[in-house]
């Protein structure tokens, strides 16, 4: 391991020379910044990832069949296992993506679920992500600079190869393709994962493809060449959220969507990786229900936990919330990329009183969860050992077969203190491995 | 790969002249950096005026740092620079990775020897992965089609420069015969009056000088599909 440590500043170097950089807004201005790797990785035994792996395929699997459920006979709400308002009453819930069913019944292709480990070495489910997940580029490219430097490490240790990700990803959309190209359709150049769309489209020869250049003409998708020749497109995976896909359909005034593309897909002509609508599986909210979907679809008990969570939408959580709301951390269902969440411990008294008042008014809005004592994890900054708190982003790719990536993107925390690992709060990066044995 | 559309392929042609533009004016700089050591304190007032950049720069120092460093001088070598990247970087899997990381270090020196009390010696870095960068793309572009264009436009750009900068009519018919093999592969329809123009300005006259201005406003014309980037 030593031998990667001493390595972490040129490491760091060549990661920069590849552009693994993520892009920012900040006073509505776009910068482009470095994402901080540590060279320590995350370790994880076979047994545990063996683990991780189940747990994690039968959550997805079961969103999945809440997807297609949902959008179409609605059994699960029927049968009251979730309450109506909370899956309609959400903004995640797309009324337009109504009777829509994606090819192969798909529509949570890559799925990005974060996971902490507790103190107690419990691993918990902090989110589902399953709109549009971005960062495996980071650990991929990261390793592949860490064999470089220190071929030893890797010769003494039974790490699993992560390199693969591009072939899974290339699986994955040639099993949806509907007849055509696969491309990756990026909104632009400013948009914060811009340098994983074009990493992505290069490593599954994929084309990369801007919302002009794509085009629908008898329910069929294509992209325009600039000779002038088109070429049917089978499947996008696009990095564009639901909102701005397509401007007939969704926003009207998105400039970033390709117009019509959702009724290329209706049709089934296309594939839409992920599929539209996902919003309403990975809504905060909606994460209390996991557990529940998974015994009402599958007729198991949930391998993963969730973290103890609150919803304030009932009377008896609203309680418990008011009542302890100094000790849990609030979420705002609404909001991503660590924003929007906040730790009673760290209110005054006023904010305290602001924020019972808001949840009040809007319990729907918020989620409640125990914190977490986290298993910290070990990095070196600037040579010198401390300890962050880290969260693990484990995807899951759904094609043929459901396959969880032997890695995942470990984020930990720009300060010792703090417990928002994302990467736009200044957080850094380590490669996770898994082991073979 | 090998399939682009019309925006791929005008960053394409922009991505070959923009590197280019920072090769040649590079040259170009250093020749003139030298003149104004011991022949003559305001060379860079004519270099300005050959490469038609008006030259509003107060002094020969200030002309140094910012026709090299200031990115918001549209004129700079550095401003040329991050247009070709913003163009690269859109083209990642057409060129590599491999390929944009060249340019990506050009840029990091650029940015390394902006407060360099000898610049010169420091950006002899970037006309160093710019040659890396040509090789890369050789090596790395599999698209027939995408090396073309991207060379063709380093040929519009070199053409463009040079008959700027007066160089020899040989050297332009040279570049000038390179180009026109270039724009037979391309393939894509391209703008024939424009290129029966230069034939006669450059391959049929003895000297391209009189018609300077045409060639390069012929030049401009040349690429029908490309839009300013």
């Amino acid at each position: 391991m030593y031998g990667l440590i001493e390595h972490t500043d040129e490491i760091n170097r060549l990661l920069a020379r590849y552009g693994v950089k993520f892009g920012i807004y900040k006073n509505n201005v776009f910068n482009e910044r470095l994402f901080p790797f540590d060279t320590v990785p995350r370790i994880l035994s076979a047994d545990e990832f063996g683990f991780l792996s189940r747990g994690l395929r039968q959550r997805v699997t079961a969103l999945n069949m809440f997807l297609n459920d949902i959008y179409t006979a609605k059994r699960i709400v029927k049968d009251k296992v979730i309450p109506e308002e909370f899956v309609y009453g959400g903004a995640g819930y797309m009324m337009e993506c109504e009777g829509a069913v994606p090819p192969k019944g798909i529509f949570c292709h890559i799925s990005g679920i974060d996971l902490v480990q507790g103190s107690d070495m419990r691993w918990y489910v902090l989110e589902d992500n399953l709109r549009i997940p971005s960062g495996a580029s980071y650990p991929m490219i990261a390793r592949e600079l860490c064999r470089r430097a220190s071929p030893d490490t890797f010769r003494a240790n039974s790490v699993v190869d992560n390199r693969n990700y591009g072939e899974l990803l290339k699986k994955v959309l040639d099993y949806s393709n509907c007849g055509g190209i696969n491309v990756v359709l990026t909104p632009g150049r400013f948009n914060s994962a811009f340098f994983e769309h074009t990493y992505l489209a290069e490593k599954t020869g994929s084309v990369f493809a801007m919302p002009q250049d794509l085009f629908v003409e008898g329910n069929v998708l294509y992209y325009s060449e600039y000779s002038g020749r088109r070429q049917r497109v089978g499947a996008v995976y696009r990095r564009i959220s639901d909102d701005f896909l397509d401007p007939m359909t969704f926003r009207a005034d998105s400039l970033l969507g390709v117009p019509h593309i959702m009724d290329a897909y209706r049709a089934g002509n296309t594939a839409i990786v992920n599929a539209p609508g996902n919003s309403v599986a990975d809504d905060k909210g909606i994460y209390y229900y996991v557990p529940a979907m998974i015994k009402y679809y599958l007729g198991e008990d949930a391998i993963l936990s969730n973290a103890p969570t609150y919803l304030p939408f009932y009377e008896s959580d609203r309680k418990y919330v008011l009542e302890n709301i100094s000790r849990l951390v609030i979420k705002d269902v609404a909001e991503s990329g660590g924003y929007g969440v906040v730790f009673g411990s760290e209110l005054s008294l006023e904010q305290i009183y602001e924020l019972k008042k808001l949840i009040s008014k809007q319990p729907r809005r918020f989620i409640a969860q125990e914190v977490i004592s986290f298993n910290n994890l070990r990095v070196f900054e600037n040579g010198v050992p401390g300890e962050r708190k880290a969260d693990l982003r484990a995807f899951v790719l759904m094609g043929e077969e459901t396959v969880v990536w032997q890695s995942g993107l470990t984020r930990f925390a720009k300060d010792a203190d703090s417990f928002i690992v994302n990467s736009s709060q200044g957080g850094g990066f380590k490669d996770t491995w898994v082991l073979s044995r | 790969m090998g399939i682009i559309s019309i925006k791929s392929s005008d960053n394409l042609f922009w991505l070959g002249r923009y590197v280019e533009r920072v090769f040649t004016t590079l040259k170009a700089f250093t020749q003139c950096y030298d003149k104004m050591i011991d022949v003559n304190d305001d060379e860079y007032i004519s270099f300005c005026a050959k490469l038609g950049i008006g030259g509003n720069y107060s002094c020969r120092q200030e002309f140094i740092s910012s026709f090299l460093f200031d990115i918001d001088d549209p004129a700079s070598i550095f401003s040329s620079l991050m247009h070709a990247y913003d163009n690269a970087v859109e083209m990642r899997n057409e060129i590599s990775s491999e390929t944009l990381s060249y340019l990506q270090m050009a840029v990091d020196v650029m940015e390394k020897s902006r407060g360099s009390t000898a610049p010169l010696l420091k950006i002899q870095e970037v006309t160093d992965w710019i040659f890396a960068f040509w090789g890369s793309a050789d090596d790395n572009i599999e698209s027939e089609v995408s090396r073309n264009i991207l060379k063709f436009g380093r040929s519009i750009e070199r053409i463009d420069l040079y008959t700027r900068l007066d160089y020899p009519a040989e050297l332009i018919r040279k570049e000038f015969s390179i180009m026109l093999n270039r724009l037979y592969k391309v393939g894509v329809d391209c703008n024939a009056n424009a290129i029966a123009q230069l034939e006669k300005m450059i391959l049929e006259s003895d000297d391209y000088r009189p018609y300077k201005a045409s060639v390069q406003n012929e030049l401009a014309h040349i690429f029908v599909t490309g839009v300013m980037n």
